[in-house]
């Protein structure tokens, strides 16, 4: 996250230092935004972020104080990227030292009635969804020498692949947008406290987590199986507020009003030591603090894995939601295939269509070592292409070259000397790569891009249609945030192939590793999945997947429904591996009452219209299916491109007739979160009865993948008493 | 480091191999930043042409908390090993590091295909303790060392059944095919080079070379 700082003019000597240097631009993060010809820009004080992993599912909470240290009110408008598949659930505003909870209403009428309270001098907040690049939000006012503390919560699925868990928390600025951060200058610092707290409930055995860019993190298992991580920027945190507790806020941050700005002098020394607190040896308490850097730059994505025993089996999940017996319930079934998918040895043809455009700029580094690294996997049998693109597509090789030391070595050299510049023709770069195949080998494209397309056909249709005309899967790596995930991966889905999201804080060799694993091995094809009642008393309806058509190596399948009633369902997996038919089936029941996940109500509707938005992608704006994302997006409360998220005072809902289901919602969604939380870990497995998969579910350990040797602290325990033994057994001799 | 001092044979007083083992592990991981590409047991480019990486792999460590236990058990191990009479720095070096990392190496290319990267001292590390314990058990014939030795077994087969012990961090999961490898590596050396124990040190030097022509 960023509030840039850019129109300073030291930050602004920098800028033009590195780009003198020829040195590619700072990557971009987000943050409080500050108009390029204003002035001086606010303070992001403090940032909280807690997340919480349980039943297939992660909740972020983010919780900030935005500061004034100017004699004038002020606007303060935050931004930062979008995350995967996230439905943003909650904006709560402090109004007077009490929390209010923000409603979804339609864009445009939300902007009207936040430029009116502005103007009328009465408190406002507003969360808008910038299309898929960013959520922003505008808090006034900001006072004069005073703070606000406002609260941001998104619910998103969390899934695994190939045994690995991955949890992001965006906060590199992709750099898709040009127009905005040719307008917009961000000051990306936390200059008080920060701190990132995720708590990993499962009944799962997870053998380890790690955060490859945040070393300093401080991982920790409890005694009832979960894991913690904990990371912070070692300055003293204010606590936050729980939920709907105004009267605990702290108050110096409670009314907006009443506070000193103050910013912290510790906050100043920007040579403070770089994170110096590995983490915790294996089972010790965690610290109190790992102490990261003060203060803390919000450009860095956190991201953090999970790795699930090797021994947990393949499985279906559900969790549901079904306060009501005579009700309508939701559910959310989460399949971890085990199937005989057996290595591919014969020779295959690699085509690698890589983005070099300007907006891949703080991405271009990343791009070149996962492309030598997939080089480096290619066999003696295959053969390559490289094409990269900007505003113009280009081959690097000349025609396929066959996969011999040298070559890779020569491509590899090109791949390192790649400069990031121009425009993006997504649409040309793709056709060359495309057309380049030989229709006599098997082969696929490896595209890598953050899918920014503004140069030549910007058409999804044409895309599709594209990809649907040539017999080959498409293989779509995207690159940091802000991607046009809502292009790439219905296009990717639709060749059959499968798009991985990459952040520059990802463990690259291991993504490398989970897609090799992938396309070095059958796959189930033709995948079809259903679900039926096994009696007169369940209904089940509205279910919604991504259009997942060819099922690869580690992948999940996730899809949510409703249903009404009870009683047993039968569930079947069908496809082709190599042509030759198979199917798992199996049969377990709905409850006829369910109140541990009312998450799951907002996690389908945001199913519900990433299906309409994919609709309108495809087949251009429609008022119908436009009135049927707001209808979705205002019943459940989530935030989506057309409806936006309003807070006014409280009396002023009353007055301009705006229902409070939101906050209601919210507050049987903190309720149920608060019991879980005091409840043990429950098992969300459906099929333990009648187990669906009769092979385990692929890892990486044992089968393809990488391996490493630990000897961990009982081993090195053991090696001590062994030295001390042997030392003690050799004194007599010395003697 | 009285004990140390007061070896029969004199030299070396202290252990320098185990020392520089541990200093070129860590100067690898700092220089290197971890496990560079270049060094990594990486199975296709092995089967290209790069033997270097059948035991480079096993120098490099993943992440800090990979390199702070195994670079812990190496200096233990290490000392107790190249310090004692059926040990040796020769020996250390020549069968304990060289032997089983190659036969580790060797084990994954020919029973684990499937096995792509590896990296990470812990499977010679097994050799070590198996050399180590085994070796004191003859010297000795105390049956603690015939238990530490189980109980390393025992650690082996916990963490097949349940997964590592308090594992936090690594990116690559623990390969138990590789520290069983290992373990069998240094039960061959244990009971193979008994023989030349008693023998001062430059000749068990000479003695070790020539095991490896």
């Amino acid at each position: 996250m960023i509030i840039r700082m850019m129109a300073r003019p030291a930050a602004a000597l920098a800028l033009g230092a590195a780009i003198a240097l020829g040195a590619g631009l700072p990557a971009e993060a987000a943050g409080l935004l500050t108009p390029r010809n204003g002035g001086p820009a606010l303070d992001l004080r403090d940032q909280h972020v807690d997340v919480v992993v349980e039943d297939g599912y992660a909740v972020t909470t983010i919780e900030q104080v935005f500061a004034n240290p100017l004699a004038t009110d002020e606007e303060a408008i935050y931004s930062f990227p979008v995350p995967l598949a996230a439905a943003v659930s909650e904006f709560t505003y402090w109004i007077d030292g009490n929390p209010v909870t923000a409603e979804v209403l339609e864009k445009q009428e939300a902007r009207r009635i936040y430029e009116g309270e502005k103007q009328a001098g009465r408190e406002t907040g507003l969360t808008e969804q910038d299309g898929h690049k960013t959520f922003d939000i505008a808090v006034w006012p900001v006072r004069a020498n005073a703070d606000v503390r406002i609260r941001l919560a998104y619910i998103q699925p969390a899934g695994l692949e190939t045994g690995i868990g991955r949890y992001v928390y965006p906060l590199e600025e992709g750099g898709v947008d040009e127009a905005k951060l040719a307008f917009w200058t961000a000051n990306e610092t936390v200059s008080g406290a920060f701190s990132f707290d995720l708590h990993m409930r499962t009944d799962y055995t997870i053998e380890a987590l790690r955060l490859p860019k945040h070393p300093g993190a401080a991982i920790t298992q409890e005694a009832d199986g979960s894991w913690r991580v904990h990371l912070d920027n070692g300055m003293a945190a204010a606590p936050p507020a729980p939920a709907g507790d105004a009267a605990s806020a702290p108050a110096s941050l409670a009314p907006a009003n009443a506070a000193p700005a103050t910013t912290p002098a510790s906050a100043t020394p920007a040579a403070a030591p770089a994170s110096t607190a590995a983490a915790p040896a294996d089972g010790a308490e965690a610290p109190a603090s790992a102490a990261a850097q003060q203060p803390f730059r919000l450009d860095t994505d956190i991201v953090v894995y999970w790795r699930e025993a090797a021994s947990e089996p393949a499985r279906v999940d559900m969790v549901a939601y079904k306060p009501d017996a005579s009700g309508r319930g939701t559910f959310m079934l989460t399949l971890t295939p085990g199937m005989d998918l057996k290595p591919i040895t014969e020779g295959r043809d690699w085509v690698f269509v890589l983005d070099r455009s300007g907006s891949m700029g703080g991405k271009i580094g990343t791009l070149s070592e996962g492309v030598s690294r997939a080089l480096g996997k290619l066999r003696p049998e295959d053969r390559f292409r490289i094409v990269y693109f900007n505003d113009q597509a280009e081959e690097l090789t000349h025609g396929f070259t066959p996969v011999t030391r040298e070559a890779v070595e020569q491509a590899v050299a090109w791949a390192r000397q790649v400069q990031a510049e121009g425009g993006t023709d997504l649409y040309a770069g793709l056709k060359m790569g495309l057309d380049a195949l030989d229709a006599d080998r098997t082969g696929a494209v490896i595209l890598v891009t953050d899918g920014e397309a503004n140069v030549g056909n910007t058409e999804t249709r044409d895309f599709l249609k594209l990809t649907q005309a040539k017999d080959v899967r498409l293989f779509t790596a995207i690159m940091g945030n802000s991607a046009n995930t809502p292009l790439l991966q219905p296009m990717t889905l639709a060749s059959g192939g499968f798009a991985v999201s990459v952040s520059n804080s990802d463990d690259i060799v291991g993504v490398l590793l989970d897609a090799t694993s992938k396309v070095t091995h059958e796959a189930l094809h033709g995948v079809k999945l259903a679900i039926d009642p096994a009696g007169a008393s369940l209904r089940i309806d509205d279910i919604r997947r991504d259009d997942i058509r060819t099922l690869y190596r580690g992948e999940q399948l996730v899809l949510f429904g409703h249903y009404w009633g009870d009683g047993d369902a039968a569930l079947k997996l069908t496809g082709a591996i190599s042509g030759k038919p198979v199917s798992f089936d199996t049969r377990f029941a709905f409850p006829a009452t369910a109140t541990r996940d009312p998450e799951l109500e907002r996690l389908w509707a945001f199913a519900e219209i990433e299906q309409q938005l994919q609709k309108i992608a495809l087949f251009g704006e429609d008022a119908d299916v436009e009135l049927s994302v707001v209808d979705t997006s205002k019943a459940y409360g989530i935030l989506s491109p057309y409806t936006s998220m309003l807070v006014v005072r409280d009396e002023r809902f009353q007055e301009l007739a705006i229902g409070r289901a939101n906050r209601d919602r919210l507050a049987a969604e903190t309720t149920a979160r608060e019991t879980r939380a005091g409840q043990p870990v429950q098992s969300v497995r459906a099929d333990r009865g009648q187990p669906m998969f009769s092979s385990p579910a692929p890892r990486h350990s044992g089968g393809s993948g990488g391996g490493s040797g630990d000897f961990g602290l009982p081993g090195l325990l053991l090696a001590l008493l062994v030295l001390a033994g042997a030392l003690r057994a050799r004194r007599p001799a010395a003697a | 480091m009285r004990v140390l001092r007061a070896l029969p044979h004199g030299w070396p007083r202290l252990p320098w191999v185990t020392l520089g083992l541990a200093a070129l592990c860590l100067a690898l991981f700092a220089g290197l930043s971890g496990a560079p590409a270049a060094l990594v047991y990486d199975r296709a480019a092995i089967l290209d042409g790069e033997a270097w990486r059948l035991l480079t792999g096993h120098l490099v460590h993943l992440d800090r908390h990979h390199l702070t236990y195994n670079v812990g058990a190496l200096l233990a191990l290490g000392t107790a090993y190249e310090t004692a009479r059926f040990g040796g720095p020769a020996r250390l070096l020549l069968a304990i590091v060289g032997g089983g990392a190659a036969f580790v190496s060797i084990t994954l290319l020919t029973a684990f295909p499937g096995t792509q990267l590896y990296c990470g001292l812990s499977a010679v590390l097994n050799t070590l303790y198996a050399a180590l314990t085994l070796g004191l058990w003859r010297e000795t014939r105390r049956p603690l060392w015939l238990l530490a030795f189980a109980a390393d077994l025992g650690k082996l087969a916990f963490e097949a059944a349940f997964g590592s012990i308090f594992s936090a961090g690594l990116a690559w999961p623990p390969h138990l095919g590789a520290h069983v490898a290992g373990l069998a590596a240094g039960c061959a050396i244990a009971f193979r080079g008994f023989e030349f124990s008693a023998r001062p040190a430059y000749i068990r030097l000479a003695g070790a070379t020539r095991l490896w022509r």
